[in-house]
């Protein structure tokens, strides 16, 4: 398949995703697809929650459980996120 | 602790009675926030089982089949009581989540196995399964969401009493058989106090010693461990969602510390959750003094979880002694053995070669050792090691099938009586009836019953049984060069199960460097339609996975021959724990 390289449009939050993909499916952050879904890594639900938690932690947000089956890749997932956190602006209106 | 009543219903009643306002139940639903904590006494639950009871009188006959729906909290507890209460059978299980193929197809199968009437489930999920019953052409089956405001219950004292009878089942289990051929455990009241009487017996457990945690109550671990048996001792229930403990491992444990709670079960993989995700910062803030039972159970226990979860926790003040490795299933309504808590787990080191060839013998100087975990002494059941043909009864340190006889066998799987006369009625070598043959592996060492492994090919990935042809079947359609070729999966103990699919391609189909592509197929389709972590995916060229002359995969010959380094292997996904163990018995790479 493509050995994607760490793409310079990367955003933080994409990189920081790509590492806990790549640490759960036990692979190499550079074997790590974007544009894959992350069932393609064998993250199951078990996991698509775990890294629910995780990405609440990180980024301080609310989410619904069910984030990573509906946003399935990385490129998705981040979009969703991106979009999320422009949502929860200092100006301060949470949705 | 009494147990002159003839059926959980009578005992529900009789407690409502005596003791109305003590808390039955508490539902976390964010243990972090007390707050959001909801209470329900006896008299409460006993007062909404006897209007859901009479909501269903007025619906379904006794001895209905009702699958019970509801997500972790006090409405599963109210249908689930009212249910049992009607005289009706309840048949929990867990809801489709409208995205799992898998999960809408196997409970439309258990609907089907049950032949149930009915479905209960909370307000919200209503339209999503009046959806499903149209889907899956289960017109027969009525959504009913009796804690909603939609269908109004009747007053309580419109409820009738069934007979209370020992032998009429209180609920079936559906942990077993495959997704398109699901088998239901027939447990009945008798069952489910015995299997109170074991376990508070094994554990200690009294009324006033709280039991709580995160495990579905669909699963039996959580329904007879977290749920029932508090209840039937007279004690406290405190739940939460098994969603909350996966995001946060750490909500579990402060469940734990907010509540006293005193017995919390899980698989072993929740410890090892624990040990990876929970920081030291979270540590810190916890008080772990007065968790007596951590009950390790429902899938293999690993030595190395025991000792580093003791390890770590004790800085939480865990007793060294609370781990308590378990063993049971829901054919014996939840428990056959467990260790004693008074005691620090028994971890026994033997001798690597001989226990591979069945026999359990003290480790040669110098030889490589195999550590096994005992599951407590076997004493409130039978228990019977047999040779693998069913031939004789073997004597302490001897590999064979573990079969059990007590009064929480259950009394066999719904509406299948020839596989329930064999399963649960076996006659041992020497003559004794009425025995339950578990499948299982195990062997009796000093009094103590140590599981070893199966002898069926199930494969249990983190308490869930998941059965090889369902994941064979799922690998089918991942891409065309699989159509025609078939697969066989297994599982590799490294030392956690870890699930390998050997799946020939026909490699004339791709090129070369497609073949990850294929392999990605695979892993993409197991997770989602098995939803099971597949890392480990291996294509072979046709003809490689073995069969016998009627067509059986015969999986443990492939295993062997992984294991042994001699698949011609076209192109291998392994995760790193697997080529490790590869290279050890191989000396070799061989991704």
């Amino acid at each position: 398949m493509n050995t994607p390289e760490p793409a310079p449009s990367d955003t933080e939050l994409r990189s920081w995703l790509r590492a806990r993909v790549a640490h759960y499916a036990q692979l190499d952050a550079a074997a790590i697809d974007t544009t894959a879904t992350l069932t393609t890594y064998g993250l199951d639900s078990v996991y698509a929650l775990i890294l629910c938690g995780d990405i609440e932690d990180h980024l301080g947000l609310a989410l619904e459980p069910t984030v990573a089956w509906d946003h399935p890749t990385i490129d998705a997932l981040a979009g969703h996120l991106e979009e999320t956190l422009a949502q929860t602006s200092p100006s301060g209106e949470s949705r | 602790m009494e147990h002159e009543h003839r059926s959980f219903v009578e005992l529900m009643g009789a407690r409502a009675a005596e003791h109305g306002d003590r808390t039955a139940l508490i539902f976390s639903a964010d243990p972090l926030r007390a707050e959001a904590d909801e209470t329900v006494t006896y008299g409460e639950l006993d007062r909404s089982a006897r209007q859901v009871a009479a909501l269903l009188q007025d619906r379904f006959s006794i001895g209905d089949r009702l699958l019970v729906l509801h997500p972790s909290g006090t409405g599963f507890a109210r249908s689930l009581l009212g249910c049992m209460y009607a005289g009706m059978i309840p048949v929990p299980a867990p809801p489709p989540d409208g995205r799992q193929r898998r999960l809408a197809d196997r409970l439309a199968a258990i609907a089907r196995d049950a032949g149930a009437a009915g479905a209960l489930a909370d307000g919200t999920d209503r339209e999503a399964l009046v959806s499903w019953t149209k889907e899956q052409e289960l017109g027969g089956v009525t959504v009913l969401a009796p804690h909603s405001v939609t269908d109004e219950l009747p007053p309580p004292n419109r409820w009738r009493p069934p007979p209370a009878d020992p032998h009429a089942p209180a609920f079936l289990q559906y942990t077993s058989g495959s997704t398109d051929d699901p088998k239901g455990v027939m447990v009945d009241h008798a069952n489910l106090l015995a299997n109170a009487r074991i376990l508070a017996a094994i554990a200690d457990m009294r009324a006033g010693r709280p039991v709580g945690g995160w495990l579905p109550l669909y699963h039996d671990f959580g329904l007879i461990g977290l749920l029932l048996t508090p209840l039937v001792l007279g004690g406290r229930s405190v739940l939460m969602p098994p969603t909350a403990f996966l995001k946060r491992p750490h909500t579990w444990l402060t469940l734990i510390d907010r509540h006293g709670i005193d017995f919390s079960p899980a698989p072993n993989f929740a410890y090892d959750l624990c040990l990876t995700r929970i920081t030291d910062e979270q540590l810190a803030g916890l008080d772990l003094s007065r968790w007596r039972c951590a009950v390790n159970g429902a899938e293999p226990v690993q030595a190395a979880t025991v000792e580093a979860f003791t390890r770590r926790f004790a800085a939480a003040g865990l007793r060294p002694e609370a781990m308590l490795p378990g063993y049971g299933m829901a054919e014996t309504t939840l428990v056959v053995s467990g260790d004693r808590p008074a005691r620090r787990a028994v971890i026994t080191e033997v001798d690597a070669a001989a226990f591979e060839g069945g026999e359990l013998l003290a480790p040669a100087p110098g030889a490589p050792v195999h550590r096994i975990v005992s599951s407590g002494p076997a004493e409130h059941l039978d228990v019977r090691i047999i040779d693998a043909d069913g031939g004789k009864t073997l004597p302490d340190g001897r590999v064979g099938e573990i079969w059990v006889r007590g009064p929480n066998v259950a009394r066999g799987y719904w509406g299948r009586p020839d596989e329930t006369r064999r399963v649960f009625d076996a006659v041992t070598p020497d003559g004794e009836s009425g025995f339950l043959r578990t499948g299982d592996l195990g062997i009796l060492h000093e009094g103590e019953l140590y599981v070893t492994g199966r002898t069926k090919e199930l494969i249990i990935v983190r308490g869930r049984n998941l059965y090889p042809q369902d994941l064979e079947a799922a690998t089918r359609e991942a891409h065309p060069a699989l159509e025609r070729g078939v697969g066989a999966a297994f599982s590799v103990p490294v030392p956690e199960e870890e699930v390998v699919v050997v799946r020939e391609c026909r490699a004339d189909r791709v090129a070369p460097d497609e073949l990850a592509h294929v392999a990605a197929r695979v892993r993409d389709r197991l997770t989602r339609d098995v939803g099971v972590p597949a890392h480990n995916v291996v294509l072979v060229p046709p003809g490689t996975v073995a069969r016998t002359t009627s067509g059986k995969i015969q999986r443990r010959l492939l295993r062997r021959r992984f294991l042994g380094g001699e698949l011609p292997i076209l192109h291998a996904e392994l995760s790193p724990a697997v080529r490790a163990r590869l290279g050890e018995v191989a000396g070799g790479d061989v991704s």
